[in-house]
């Protein structure tokens, strides 16, 4: 893994509210599902405030959602 | 398929055009004047009235990611163009030195113009197709 990549729990999470699809988390903080899709993948780094309206999509702090390579988080990739 | 793919696919469509008219005019009226064909690639000025958001449209068409993309796109399309002009200001003038033209044909700046415009346009659509390539496009929900 490389340094400061970061990763992510949003698949997880996304199956544990319901199987909630990509497209109806794109839709509930606004982006494209491609992002979301990006995101998941590990291929874009989400600005701030889209991290903030995800994590809050999930009723999640933003570091159990979003983890930079390093921290000693729980990781979910 | 974003709207800046579907706008950048047109664009290079219509690059293509204009390289077929540009290259089937050349034996019928020589290469100077076969530079007309580039007339064709006008047509992908029409990309954003071809593809546009759709009225009414709750749907999400462009957001943070499309913009960086567009943006460094955009970016590369300049730095071609920047190297375009140069380059081929360079090429001119030490042409005209080796063979002891004091002066440039006029054209000359039209054709630089001409070719600045083409590399801004189509490197910029080749940089953005390239850069939502890289991404999974069909991951499972």
């Amino acid at each position: 893994m490389k340094a400061n990549e970061l990763t992510n729990a949003i698949r997880r999470l996304r199956f544990e509210h319901g199987e909630m699809t990509q497209q109806a988390l794109a839709q509930r903080v606004g982006v494209t599902r491609q992002t979301i899709i990006a995101i998941e993948a590990g291929k874009y780094a989400p600005s701030l405030p889209l991290a903030f309206r995800i994590a809050r999509v999930f009723d999640r702090p933003i570091e159990e959602v979003f983890h930079l390579d390093g921290s000693d988080t729980e990781r979910d990739t | 398929m974003s709207l800046e793919q579907k706008q950048s696919w047109f664009i290079l469509g219509a690059f293509a055009l204009g390289l077929i008219c540009f290259v089937a005019l050349i034996p019928v009226v020589g290469v100077k004047i076969a530079q007309a064909g580039w007339g064709a690639f006008g047509l992908g000025g029409l990309a954003p009235a071809v593809f546009r958001k759709k009225r009414n449209s709750a749907e999400v068409f462009m957001d943070e990611r499309d913009r960086m993309i567009a943006q460094r796109a955009s970016l590369a399309g300049f730095a071609a163009a920047y190297a375009v002009v140069f380059v081929a200001w360079g090429v001119i003038k030490l042409w005209a030195q080796a063979h002891g033209e004091n002066r440039i044909d006029v054209d000359a700046i039209g054709f630089i113009l001409l070719y600045m415009m083409i590399a801004v346009f189509t490197v910029r659509a080749i940089t953005l197709l390239a850069m939502y390539g890289r991404e999974p496009a069909h991951e499972s929900e």
